[in-house]
């Protein structure tokens, strides 16, 4: 098992038009590239490019890939709308959330939560809320705490629906 | 502007091939390198909690434009300017799709009068030597140092 980093990362220009509808701009530069370096050109190579462009720039992405090219095997039966739901408190207050796919039973409660003594679970909140950690709400303030932690399932989309049914 | 935040996204996939993913902001002036050890250490910590397997993770930024203003009337994302480039030392080809490419970018003159792109307008000779600055390539990283054709297209 081993992480592979993409050949490059990509500049996505999102550009929208008269009837609104949207469009887009891939620019793929070295995946070595700064992101700060890349974030730069950005700027610039949007006003070169709305220049040539009877749209209007709505925004920019910089996206940079990795794969892990030996992946495990699932485990049998799991199922990605099976989520543990972890609600964080943050610095300033406020609240962030994510949600891990597949969670283990061995994480939970009878009731659905989750159990914060389990021994992943305890190093998943550990490791979020350390001190040296970057993980942060959507304002950029450090995650400090848990408030929440819980299972829930969501609807399967179409593609998740299994084929032979 | 620049989102204060950056996304950490870890895409997991279970045992009928469907994914998801645990996504997690990290702030925005976070480097690549930082990013990187961060996911992987997200992802260490994730592992013992699914029964689903890393496939794959990206790490990005993203920035709107305030105020975008209105796209000319009738502008069409369909009415593409395309710009196909070559990295000469290997012969491999890439493309650089502009929607709704202006018509006074096109030649006038026949042959190809509002086909080809004018490769010597300003705009273009801007945008070209900017792509080589930045080291642009296609997603196999082969860079580009030439432009070898540029034309309109009914392109979504």
């Amino acid at each position: 098992m081993a992480i592979v980093a993409a050949p490059t990362a990509t500049l996505s220009f999102t550009w929208k038009d008269a009837s609104g509808s949207i469009g887009h701009t891939d620019i793929h530069v070295p995946d070595g590239t700064l992101a700060a370096v890349a974030l730069t050109a950005a700027e610039a190579l949007g006003a070169l490019l709305a220049a040539m462009s009877d749209c209007v720039l709505l925004g920019y992405k910089l996206t940079y890939n990795r794969v892990e090219n030996a992946p495990g095997s699932p485990v049998a039966g799991s199922r990605v709308e099976e989520k543990g739901n972890f609600i964080w408190t943050t610095a300033d207050g406020r609240s962030t959330r994510f949600s891990i796919p597949a969670i283990k039973d061995t994480q939970l409660n009878a009731s659905g939560s989750v159990n914060r003594s389990a021994v992943a679970t305890a190093a998943l909140i550990a490791g979020v809320t350390d001190v040296d950690a970057i993980f942060a709400g959507a304002s950029g303030s450090d995650i400090t705490a848990i408030a929440k932690a819980y299972q829930s399932f969501r609807s399967s989309t179409r593609n998740e629906l299994p084929t032979d049914g | 502007m620049l989102q204060p935040v950056a996304k950490i996204e870890l895409v997991l996939m279970d045992d009928t091939g469907s994914t998801s993913a645990v996504i997690v902001n990290v702030p925005s002036g976070s480097t690549v390198e930082t990013c990187d050890a961060s996911a992987i250490a997200l992802a260490s910590l994730v592992a013992p909690m699914s029964d689903a397997v890393l496939v794959r993770y990206r790490v990005s930024w993203r920035n709107q434009v305030e105020a975008p203003g209105v796209a000319e009337s009738g502008a069409a994302i369909q009415h593409a300017g395309v710009f196909i480039f070559e990295d000469t030392g290997i012969g491999s080809l890439g493309l650089v799709n502009v929607p709704a490419i202006k018509d006074d970018l096109l030649v006038s003159s026949e042959p190809g009068a509002g086909v080809l792109i004018d490769q010597t307008d300003s705009r273009v000779v801007a945008l070209v030597a900017d792509l080589f600055t930045i080291e642009a390539s296609n997603i196999f990283g082969d860079v580009f140092d030439a432009l070898v054709a540029a034309y309109r297209q009914s392109r979504v």
